[in-house]
């Protein structure tokens, strides 16, 4: 009786998340397929990016900076035990180049960005904005979800860019700056670990997957949500809940196929 | 025209985001813009070229003087053929210069190291030029048949014939 | 007569609640219907199934002879650019300030230049009295300020069907007058077809050319105010005098009888 209990519990939860996937892309699909409205939307996108991705930069460097510091101070201790520090360079490089700067700047991106984005996009349905815009025969789709869809797409990898290169800057300013690792040693190092196609391209690669894996759930959240003051604390939750455990996943799973 | 505060911070966001792009692959990955123009490009067939890799270094004496462009077999001979691209300031390379695949350090990256050789005109040696061959060559070293032909000559000194000459041969064309 | 939107053998039903059942009824053109009801009977729904914005599980919604529902998607939303709806809530745009909200469907829809824009606006913001407080932000507005601009918004592109939800509903006596007055002045100096779903019955059918009364998936009684007033039928009577006993239930549907569920 218990086990039957629990296989049923198991396929409706399976069903709802499968009919929940479904609407979901049913929604990206309405939102992006059709003509391009360039003339309307992109003000919008301009304004979309400035508070998903602008609003975003000082958390992300204040954030990369203290990690790549972190990164530094900890390499440092471990490495100098094998005469090793001229590696630290290159360590902290590859470490924030090939996870941490996508995987962290998409984790914040998600509690700063997406969070917030799921809020609104549920206020404006339980306000009945996204319906009376309907009836305005203004699609909310292509209105409303469209723009912040890019401007999530085009934020994020910059921002993980800008999270990169301020965390290289922070592991060489405790490193060279502080412990005393030679300037040279670190950058050479660092140089000739790094391949641009490789992990560059590879970090490019996984932010923007990450980006449209965040904004989607996101957005969707915020879509699909009951639109009472309950339904919105719990779409924001799952937002960031879902998309911290979606970019994990699947860093993992980009990792094993593009190493 | 009408000043924008949020299209300003946008657009300064945006710049400020391929400048980090542009130092990180400047600065951090070590890319270097190098054209098609000024280098040329050589060949030279290995019977092992190991874990050598697209855009490994080409070498002399530890200076890079180029990049390894394009690594495939030789459809009718069956060997391995790496094509280098060599930076155009090296061009007095004698044709009797030896290309082999050495390794950084005991674990490191593969890369090719050119022994220059000697040019003489009366010997009928010549300058690389573009599209040339290296004839001598050196592959890499399989350290697995290095085990092979350690294991081997231990078992040959104890007069134990038993134990697997597999790879020997091998070795044998890696020297 | 000359319908504007006919409804025929309508159902529909919110999974396993059913909220309409074989309904049928007629929207005449220029003139004010009002549907009446108590709370819950799907009022709301029965506006959001002539927009097209809920599907009917049979039966079909006429629009100026067009069958709603059997649209694609682009071309419903065409057909919506004739029809406006006024939300209970004002659904007004929180990050736009009054004439820009007003403006929206506006600068959606057409290309006019931005001076005809704001003469355009400033003419529907005059006629529901709010030409100044164009500047102000939604969340600066009253309730009654909200519903007026919303409003103009609805009749800014002078649709031919304009539906009212609830537009009454936690509005003062006065602000309600003035609701009544714009709501019947719009309808005849526009030339609208306006649908107004309320509950305050007394107020409605002094300016309601045709009601009908929803009770219970059905639509009970259709009628000219006067007939309505003068009809014997109990469920009707009930709901105009406002008794609190009668045909007409109260209680929320139940499958268990009080007494077992005890």
């Amino acid at each position: 009786m218990f086990i039957l209990n629990l296989i049923l519990k198991l396929g409706g939860w399976g069903q709802r998340r499968l009919s929940a996937i479904g609407r979901a892309t049913i929604m990206l699909f309405y939102s992006l397929v059709g003509r391009p409205q360039f003339r309307k939307n992109f003000p919008q996108l301009i304004r979309q990016i400035y508070v998903v991705g602008v609003q975003s930069i000082s958390i992300i460097v204040v954030s990369g900076l203290f990690i790549g510091m972190v990164l530094g101070l900890q390499g440092f201790h471990v490495l100098v035990d094998f005469m090793a520090e001229g590696a630290l360079g290159q360590m902290v490089a590859l470490a924030i180049i090939r996870e941490l700067g996508p995987v962290v700047t998409a984790l914040l991106f998600a509690g700063r960005a997406g969070s917030a984005l799921t809020a609104e996009i549920g206020l404006k349905k339980a306000t009945e904005q996204l319906l009376s815009m309907e009836m305005m025969a203004v699609d909310p789709l292509r209105r409303v979800i469209a723009p912040r869809f890019w401007a999530g797409v085009i934020s994020l990898p910059l921002l993980t860019v800008i999270f990169t290169l301020v965390g290289i800057f922070g592991g060489k300013l405790v490193g060279v700056d502080w412990l005393g690792v030679d300037d040279g040693i670190f950058w050479s190092g660092m140089q000739s670990s790094i391949d641009f196609w490789d992990d560059l391209m590879m970090c490019a690669v996984k932010s923007v997957v990450f980006a449209i894996t965040v904004i989607w759930i996101a957005l969707f959240n915020g879509y699909d949500l009951v639109p009472t003051s309950v339904g919105i604390s719990k779409a924001t939750t799952n937002t960031v809940v879902q998309s911290s455990l979606a970019v994990l996943g699947l860093d993992f799973v980009l990792t094993a196929v593009m190493f | 025209m009408k000043f924008s505060k949020i299209e300003f911070t946008v657009g300064c966001f945006i710049v400020a985001a391929i400048i980090c792009g542009v130092m990180l692959a400047l600065k951090v990955a070590g890319l270097t813009f190098d054209f098609k123009t000024d280098s040329y490009t050589v060949h030279g067939y290995f019977d092992n070229v190991g874990s050598l890799k697209l855009r490994s270094p080409v070498k002399i004496g530890g200076v890079v003087i180029g990049r390894v462009s394009n690594i495939y077999v030789d459809p009718e001979k069956l060997v391995p053929v790496v094509e280098m691209e060599i930076q155009q300031k090296y061009n007095m390379l004698s044709s009797e210069s030896k290309a082999s695949i050495l390794t950084a350090g005991l674990i490191g990256e593969q890369y090719i190291g050119i022994t220059p050789g000697f040019y003489d005109e009366d010997m009928g040696t010549t300058y690389l030029k573009d599209g040339d061959r290296i004839n001598d060559t050196g592959s890499a070293i399989v350290l697995e048949d290095l085990i092979g032909k350690f294991l081997y000559s231990v078992n040959k000194s104890d007069s134990s014939s038993e134990s697997s000459s597999s790879g020997s041969g091998d070795a044998e064309n890696v020297q | 007569m000359n319908n504007l939107v006919e409804i025929k053998d309508l159902s529909f039903s919110y999974g396993k609640r059913i909220i309409y059942e074989n309904v049928s009824l007629e929207i005449p053109k220029g003139k004010i219907t009002a549907f009446m009801g108590p709370s819950g009977t799907g009022k709301t729904t029965m506006l959001r199934l002539i927009g097209g914005q809920l599907v009917p599980d049979s039966g079909s919604v006429m629009f100026d002879g067009i069958n709603v529902h059997k649209l694609s998607r682009p071309d419903l939303y065409s057909l919506r650019r004739r029809m406006s709806m006024l939300f209970q809530s004002g659904a007004l745009f929180t990050d736009l300030n009054v004439f820009d909200n007003v403006a929206y469907p506006i600068r959606e829809h057409t290309k006019l230049p931005e001076e005809v824009i704001r003469d355009m606006v400033l003419m529907k913001l005059e006629a529901v009295g709010l030409r100044g407080a164009a500047g102000l932000m939604p969340h600066e507005l009253s309730g009654g300020m909200a519903r007026r601009a919303t409003l103009a918004r609805s009749i800014a592109l002078d649709p031919e069907l304009i539906m009212y939800d609830e537009p009454f509903t936690g509005q003062d006596p006065i602000t309600m007058a003035v609701l009544l007055r714009l709501i019947k002045t719009l309808n005849r100096t526009l030339g609208l077809t306006s649908v107004v779903v309320t509950h305050d019955v007394s107020e409605i059918l002094t300016i309601a050319d045709y009601a009908y009364i929803l009770a219970g998936t059905k639509v009970v009684a259709g009628g000219t105010p006067e007939e309505l007033k003068k009809s014997d039928d109990p469920r009707v009577r009930q709901f105009i005098k406002g008794e609190y006993d009668g045909p007409v239930p109260f209680n929320y549907p139940t499958e268990v009888s009080y007494l077992k569920d005890l």
